[in-house]
């Protein structure tokens, strides 16, 4: 009766300090021995088993505490501190529940740190019928968006259900957003539609995602054939009207001396003198490249046009995200 | 161990994280530490831990972690003697992270609220992070003052420490400063005396031969094979390139060397400060 009793101290107090895996033997143990009158166990069982309770629910207040010190640890930017504290607590012998708000916060570090695949790879820790599922898979398209898998971020958001009016506005916003990405106009116009321009969560990301689809869908690329026409006729006029301001002159106060050079030595020296085969291919070399920048240039305007938007447009997403969860 | 003392962790003091910091512990011995800023309610077990916390930064040489904690004191509520701690820590962290105004300005402070027995200690600081800002002077009466302190027991050590400090600060011995504005002056009006002004005469004589080179070539292509335009092209496009290249670099050259200067007498002065504090009264 007393070795029983002080088993279920002990076991107690292991759960109390985390060392499950022994009070489980010792659980085990208990279960081997030769059964007593059950009139007799039943009330000890039963204050052993309230005990215990009082051991797991007080793990799980620590626990939670601890929860709070990591997102404190996250507000006040001491992410080495945080990453370390959840990187233990992951590993802490604990419900479904708890892992999965460790590993979610380690998934929102990783967010943070600009490291989506780390922050990937823990969300697919997530237990798919957790209470955090939601948020989850809203960090996980998040991540996908900025990883530029948009397929594979639009297939969650649109599995996403359950929202509420928030939720779902940040949602329909990011699906704005991937067709823009994809520089999809009509179904971005479809999309917007559902999402409320008085919202406040999204109001001001809206009307910027708006004003990238009108820029995206005026811009227009430049002919290459007339920007190469354009640099043969004076090297680096091309490039000007093209969009660029400071490189047609460098092209330009280039190419003008080695012609002048080229013009000078086939005057005294004639086609045949060694002077102009020198000068020749040299302006030459210069000239027909001036004119093949010139021609590519339009290709490049167009790249970084889309890359400065593309910039914005996930800058945009990714703030009523935060400001949502 | 880290189970035991993850879901003990508001049970911990300040002695557990200090014990940590000794062991090397510093990523435990940090978490705990932040955990007492974070569930303590007074100022000062809170400066405690955040001190303690700096210092684990300052034992792995991580300054900047250093100078980010000691930034998040609260100076309000503390003991004299804690306030002392916390502003000297706040010096010295911002002094080994380079950041020398910083520095000077909580030493400052802390020389102004605090009584002066408690902060002649910290002179040696003081001085080194007055040199640094090239406040040589200032830096020699603080230095005067903490061996007049010290060693006020003993007048013939008090008196040859006093002459050396006043000897190794003599005007005389401070860095001669270049100035990048004359350099500038000088290789705009005669190419390559920019960097011989600063110092360089190599680098001078090389921009003098270019330049020089650039319009002779000039002169060749005009005067005698008669490319005049391949001449001009050619020889400016060399002339160009030194003459406006020299210009920047003699701008370079002179802070460098005025940098050069500074280092060399200012890690006499540290290594001379340093000595003065290993000398037992």
């Amino acid at each position: 009766m007393v070795i029983f009793d002080c088993r279920h101290i002990v076991c107690s107090l292991l759960v109390l300090l985390g060392l499950e895996a022994f009070s489980q033997d010792v659980d085990s143990i208990s279960a081997n021995q030769p059964l007593v009158e059950d009139s007799l166990v039943q009330p000890l069982a039963e204050s052993a088993e309230a005990e215990t309770t009082w051991s797991i629910d007080s793990k799980r207040n620590a626990f939670t505490k601890e929860l709070r010190f990591a997102q404190y640890l996250i507000t006040q930017e001491l992410y080495t501190d945080a990453d370390y504290l959840l990187e233990n607590l992951i590993y802490q012998e604990v419900d479904q529940d708890q892992h999965d708000s460790a590993v979610f916060y380690k998934a929102w570090l990783s967010y943070f740190r600009q490291n989506f695949v780390e922050s990937l790879n823990a969300l697919y820790d997530i237990d798919s019928s957790s209470v955090l599922n939601t948020e989850a898979s809203f960090l996980m398209a998040t991540c996908f968006l900025h990883e530029g898998k948009y397929d594979q971020s639009e297939a969650i958001f649109n599995q996403l259900d359950g929202l509420t009016e928030n939720e779902r506005a940040v949602k329909n916003l990011n699906l704005a957003g991937l067709a823009l990405l994809a520089r999809d106009y009509t179904k971005y116009d479809s999309i917007i539609k559902r999402i409320p321009e008085t919202n406040f969560m999204v109001g001001s990301e809206l009307s910027s995602l708006n004003t990238y689809k009108t820029d995206m869908s005026a811009y227009k690329r430049k002919s290459p054939w007339l920007a190469g026409f354009l640099s043969a006729l004076v090297p680096g006029l091309g490039k000007f009207y093209v969009g660029y301001r400071g490189t047609p002159f460098g092209a330009l106060t280039l190419n003008l001396p080695l012609a002048a050079v080229a013009v000078e030595t086939l005057i005294i020296s004639g086609w045949t003198g060694i002077p102009f085969l020198i000068a020749a291919p040299l302006f030459g070399v210069f000239y027909i490249g001036n004119i093949w920048g010139s021609a590519l240039s339009p290709y490049a305007h167009e790249q970084e046009f889309y890359d400065e938007m593309d910039h914005n447009i996930l800058y945009d997403l990714h703030i009523p995200t935060r400001r949502v969860f | 161990m880290i189970c035991i003392s993850l879901l003990e962790g508001y049970s911990e003091s300040i002695q557990t994280a200090d014990s940590l910091r000794q062991n090397q512990e510093y990523d435990l011995a940090r978490l705990t530490y932040e955990r007492i800023i974070y569930s303590s309610a007074d100022n000062v077990s809170r400066t405690e831990a955040l001190l303690g916390k700096a210092q684990c930064y300052l034992d792995e040489n991580d300054f900047d972690g250093a100078q980010y904690t000691v930034e998040r004191i609260v100076f309000f509520g503390l003991t004299d003697s804690l306030m002392w701690e916390a502003r000297s820590r706040a010096g010295l962290a911002a002094f080994l992270n380079g950041n020398f105004e910083a520095a000077e300005s909580q030493l400052l402070v802390a020389n102004q609220m605090l009584p002066d027995s408690i902060t002649i200690q910290g002179s040696p600081l003081y001085a080194l992070t007055l040199n640094e800002l090239g406040k040589w002077d200032e830096a020699k009466t603080e230095l005067i003052t903490w061996i007049n302190w010290r060693f006020e027991e003993d007048s013939l050590i008090q008196d040859s420490l006093q002459s050396m400090v006043e000897m190794v600060y003599s005007e005389k011995g401070q860095p001669k400063y270049r100035d990048p504005k004359k350099a500038d002056l000088w290789a705009t009006l005669l190419p390559g005396t920019g960097q011989l002004y600063s110092g360089y005469f190599f680098d001078g004589a090389f921009t003098a031969l270019m330049v020089a080179s650039g319009i002779g070539v000039a002169a060749l292509g005009v005067f005698v094979v008669k490319y005049y335009v391949t001449g001009l092209v050619l020889g400016y496009g060399i002339y160009q390139r030194f003459y406006t290249a020299g210009i920047k670099r003699s701008e370079f050259l002179a802070r460098k060397r005025n940098y050069q200067r500074n280092r060399a007498y200012n890690d006499c002065l540290q290594a001379i400060v340093i000595d003065l504090q290993n000398i037992e009264p």
